[in-house]
């Protein structure tokens, strides 16, 4: 069943297109990766996605309702969220305040869980401020904390790999696998590694989508690809095109 | 204790309790405390360290308090400026002495929980005597209606090494009028920090003026205002920093979130008269931060809590 079902999606901000007549579906438990190099458009994307911009055009569909014109709570509470590129932060909340209200449980052991399954340890984090204090990863893995509480049935994560360390990454990815195995995700990411946990990848070129599939496929070539993504006739071959400019 | 002051005492404990205040603290006389209705003192409790006495003025009383050099009171000294008739005046005036090396903490509670039209004003002198230490902390408790005009008011010297940290919250209730004015003399070494936390509702109007003067080599100060308004409350933020010595430093914080129809100013005033003093300030003013609300939205909740739980968080 499609959970997701994204149609004919554009956004245009002051005359400029962002994105063009995107279109992909998400299956129920998948991850589905959303690729490209940066400034094509997926945070823009997701923002439309989640509801925080209306869409110029287009219709967006959660299991089979129509969501487009919902507000981003209404959207919430149909189990759909996200997790920015850069979460934001709040003086004077702490971190389990944080988890408390966003898996809208007070249940310590299920936020201590949380907490551990992002591999930061509940003992040196629940007081700690959700503020300017927290570095980029921290943060981050919080966001992720977060979304894994609240159980959504589909959870868009945008780059939520960056600023995480290497000994933290095998961590993030199997809490972006065990969020899966109960909804689908979103996952917005320039890393292999992430891209290997994904069942299916889009790639996104200058706004447009260039095909959706196999993300060892995709992922081989988008470099290359994404290079000549406004002409379709170089883009044909793109592995030798890139090599004639490289040379 | 006559039979009217042990009632009165009994209701002003009775509120302070249910505000989350330690009553406790003072009816079982854990520490030091005093407690005021109107301008009659209806409690009162020294301990070894800390000495409190009084005396009657004209609406009012002059507190005098005065910690023992040496002296490390373990308990907070709580003092609980009541009033519980409808309409009147109060005024304290206070002289607090923190002898050298001594420390302490000292917290109190305003309470007006019948206020119809009632002026309540605070004017302090307090002296940090060398390497002493006060925790000054102010929370008020107004009732939800009602005309309060509020003007607490002090200048403090804060001797070499010591330290100075005043916290002042006007978080519940009506704030009605609200005039602050602290001046802090900073000696050698010494530290300061204000911090002022005021959540202005209907057409409630605060005015704080803040100021620290860096007297002494090595001084430090900081000023911390976070103000929240809604509705038609009106706000006027002046932080005053005063460079007068070699490698002092000071810094003003200062945010003011608008709701409503509310209007708030800030206005940051630095002099500085040595080339190595180092003064700063940032001084925020605007509407709830928009992606702070759309992430938790993002979460489920609704416009109202969202602001709610970043209001509470800003004046936490
Ligand atoms: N509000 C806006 N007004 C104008 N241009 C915008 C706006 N928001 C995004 N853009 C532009 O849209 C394009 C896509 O931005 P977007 O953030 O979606 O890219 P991205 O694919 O997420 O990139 P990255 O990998 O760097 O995160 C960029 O050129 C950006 O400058
Ligand atoms: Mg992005």
């Amino acid at each position: 069943m499609n959970l997701l079902e994204v149609k004919d999606l554009s956004l245009v901000i002051d005359g400029k297109t962002i994105f063009k007549e995107v279109n992909f579906k998400i299956l129920k438990g998948e991850i589905h990766a959303l690729i490209g190099v940066n400034g094509c458009g997926k945070s823009s994307i997701a923002s439309v996605l989640m509801g925080l911009v209306s869409p110029t055009k287009g219709s967006i569909f959660l299991a089979g309702e129509d969501i487009t014109n919902l507000s981003i709570t209404d959207r919430a509470k149909r189990g759909l969220t996200l997790a920015w590129q850069e979460p934001t932060r709040f003086e004077g909340i702490s971190v389990k305040q944080y988890l408390e209200l966003s898996g809208k449980t007070k249940d310590m052991i299920q936020i201590r869980n949380a907490l551990n399954t992002v591999g930061l340890l509940p003992s040196l984090y629940l007081s700690r401020k959700v503020d300017k204090s927290l570095s980029g990863g921290e943060r981050k893995r919080i966001e992720l904390a977060s979304v894994y509480l609240l159980k959504p049935k589909i959870a868009i994560l945008d780059e939520i790999d960056s600023g995480v360390d290497y000994v933290a990454i095998e961590k993030v990815l199997e809490t972006i696998k065990t969020i899966s195995s109960k909804g689908s995700v979103l996952l917005i990411t320039h890393q292999d590694e992430f891209l290997k946990i994904a069942d299916v990848a889009t790639l996104i070129c200058n706004g447009i989508v260039l095909r959706t599939g196999n993300p060892n496929e995709i992922s081989k070539y988008y470099k290359y690809e994404c290079a000549f993504c406004d002409d379709e006739e170089r883009r044909k071959n793109p592995l030798e095109e890139f090599l004639n400019v490289t040379g | 204790m006559s039979l009217d002051r042990r009632k009165e005492f009994e209701m002003l404990m009775d509120v302070l309790g249910k505000e989350g205040g330690d009553s406790e603290a003072i009816k079982e006389n854990l520490g030091a405390s005093m407690v005021l209705n109107k301008d009659e003192v209806i409690h009162v409790n020294s301990t070894k360290g800390v000495i409190i006495t009084s005396e009657k003025i004209q609406d009012g009383i002059k507190a005098h308090i005065r910690v023992v050099d040496n002296h490390k009171e373990e308990k907070p000294v709580h003092l609980c400026f009541g009033m519980l008739p409808k309409e009147g005046r109060q005024v304290i005036e206070s002289v607090i002495i923190i002898g050298k090396n001594a420390k302490v903490k000292i917290m109190s509670h305003c309470i007006f929980p019948n206020a119809v039209n009632i002026e309540h004003i605070m004017d302090g002198k307090l002296i940090i005597e060398e390497g002493g230490e006060l925790i000054y902390e102010e929370e008020h408790f107004h009732s939800d209606t009602g005309k309060i005009k509020v003007v607490p008011k002090f200048e403090a010297i804060v001797e070499k090494k010591a330290k100075f940290f005043n916290n002042f919250y006007l978080k519940k209730g009506k704030v009605g009028e609200l005039y602050i004015d602290y001046h802090v003399k900073l000696k050698e070494s010494a530290v300061t920090e204000l911090t002022t936390k005021i959540y202005g509702k209907e057409d409630d109007f605060i005015e704080t003026k803040e100021k620290i003067s860096l007297e002494g080599e090595n001084a430090r100060g900081l000023i911390l205002g976070r103000i929240v308004l809604k509705d038609r409350a009106q706000s006027k933020f002046i932080g005053i920093t005063e460079g007068l010595a070699p490698n002092t430093r000071a810094h003003v914080d200062c945010t003011e979130i608008i709701m409503d129809q509310a209007k708030a100013s800030a206005i940051p005033e630095i002099i500085s008269h040595h080339p190595s003093s180092k003064l700063t300030h940032e001084a925020a003013i605007g509407q709830i931060d928009q992606k702070q609300l759309q992430t938790l939205m993002a979460k489920g909740l609704t416009e109202d809590q969202a602001i709610e739980i970043i209001v509470n968080g800003i004046l936490s």
